[in-house]
């Protein structure tokens, strides 16, 4: 079993390529665009591209966030969305994102699998990431990522982020639109109460109301709204049952729209701009004081403050 | 740059029912450092090819239990060829017999896990040919 095998020729794209096919919504250029960001192999004159092309085009992807926690069901309310979009004759691009192990950076991503059924189709996209363990941060990447199905003209762009810790208040920048799901019966229905979240999400999609203990949840939820005056929109739904999909397709589309005509779509926009800014400053610092720290040498008579201060001094940054 | 990540698509097609072994081989891939996507039980080459596509996977490693491997596996090659990615890597694991390894290669398999072998020779095998080949570039 150990005979040679004669060495593929992988394929090679030119960033030129790429950004030709990913435009024209091709398979392979935009997979490989992705591939190129996450594995910071594209050079910046690749997204400059993109981001030029995309501010320049008329047509504009939704982008919706799907966030919370871990079994609620965010995948399959996905997919049974996906599926009533598409009948639609409409062309969808998800990103999901789980985490990877921070021991040996591999993951198991396996949100594909609640629709997996819905493929081969040309008009729907699928592409799983890991977090790559990103701690306390956003990853640059992701932001970028959405940048790359926009560019590839997607009628909508969903985005599944399991929402724990920072991540969750993360999506809510990347999206035009974000949802938490929620689900009865996980112990955690007080939880996402006590979480911001709730604040900064613009819908909660109360999932699973086919089970018999949705009932108390729902309370939950009615005694929340009588206590907070600006809360978020509530759609209950059954993603397994494909009960209220349409309700919710109809609210994303109306909201969209209103946030679109008032103006707030273009102001979510620039201030995702201005947030992945950031995000990169922070990834590219954040590396380099990785290694200083790692490398360093420790003194344990002088101020780590002091350490930190005349190190940034340094390297140029004004403190 | 420092992010030498290899992507493994997991696929079942065909029509086995049965998931334990390729859960068992994404959970070894995972733990060996690779990116794994699972896609779940009775795919068809179709679908397994697009997603190895829209994943940009280096690797595809086919999992069969009925002994259909011989008709579905090269089907996959075919799915591969028509989306101009057939340059992906493909490897075929399960209860395959001694005397299917010539035919499976000949019609565009890259190498055979049969019986006595084990993830970790997959694993062996993916590190040699994917990862010795990233470094190198
Ligand atoms: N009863 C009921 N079960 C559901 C519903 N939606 C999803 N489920 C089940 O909930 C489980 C988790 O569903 P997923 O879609 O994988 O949930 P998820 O939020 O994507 O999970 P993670 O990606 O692991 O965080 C599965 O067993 C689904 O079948 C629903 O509306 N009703
Ligand atoms: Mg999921």
């Amino acid at each position: 079993m150990r005979n040679k095998v004669s060495k593929k020729k992988r394929l090679v794209l030119t960033e030129e390529e790429v950004f030709r096919r990913l435009i024209q919504g091709d398979e392979v250029g935009l997979a490989r665009a992705l591939s190129m960001i996450y594995r910071e192999e594209a050079t910046s004159s690749l997204l400059s591209r993109i981001y030029a092309y995309n501010a320049d085009k008329k047509h504009k992807s939704k982008v919706i966030g799907i966030t919370g926690a871990g079994g609620v069901g965010k995948s399959t309310l996905i997919s049974v969305l996906a599926e009533a979009l598409l009948k639609k004759g409409l062309r969808i691009g998800i990103i999901a994102v789980d985490p990877s192990s921070p021991k040996t950076g591999g993951a198991l991503l396996g949100d594909r699998i609640r629709l997996q059924h819905l493929f081969p189709n040309p008009n729907l996209f699928f592409r799983s990431f890991s977090s790559r363990g990103m701690v306390g941060g956003i990853n640059p990447f992701i932001f970028d990522a959405v940048a790359v199905l926009e560019a590839a003209s997607f009628d909508y762009i969903i985005i599944e982020t399991l929402g724990i810790g920072q991540d969750e208040i993360d999506i809510v920048h990347m999206c035009d639109l974000t949802a938490l799901v929620i689900a009865p019966g996980l112990g955690d229905d007080v939880q996402f109460l006590k979480s911001g979240v709730i604040e900064l999400v613009d819908l909660i999609v109360m999932n699973k109301s086919d089970l018999p203990t949705a009932s108390r949840t729902v309370g939950i939820l009615n005694s929340y709204t009588r206590m907070v005056e600006n809360h978020p929109d509530i759609i209950k739904l059954s993603a397994y049952k494909k009960q209220g999909i349409m309700e919710l397709i109809e609210y994303i589309d109306n909201k969209w729209q209103e946030l679109l005509d008032n103006g707030s779509l273009e102001k979510r926009r620039m201030e995702r701009w201005k947030f992945q800014v950031g995000n990169w400053m922070r990834y590219i610092i954040g590396k380099r004081i990785h290694k200083f720290v790692e490398k360093g040498e420790v003194n344990p008579k002088a101020s780590p403050y002091e350490i930190a201060i005349s190190t940034l001094k340094e390297w140029g940054c004004e403190v | 740059m420092a992010d030498k990540v290899v992507r493994v698509l997991v696929g079942k097609p065909g029509l086995d029912g049965h998931d334990r072994a390729a859960k068992v081989m994404a959970r070894a891939l995972r733990d060996a450092g690779f990116e794994v996507i699972y896609t779940g039980i009775r795919q068809t080459p179709a679908q397994v090819a697009q997603t190895a596509v829209q994943e940009d996977v280096d690797v595809i490693v086919l999992n069969n239990l009925t002994g259909a491997h011989l008709e579905v596996f090269p089907l996959v090659v075919e799915e591969l060829k028509k989306r101009g990615r057939d340059d992906i890597y493909v490897l075929a694991t399960g209860v395959i017999p001694f005397e299917d390894v010539e035919p499976l290669k000949e019609k565009g398999i890259d190498e055979v896990f049969g019986p006595g072998t084990g993830p970790i020779h997959v694993i062996n095998w993916i590190k040699e040919h994917v990862l010795g080949e990233k470094q190198g570039e």
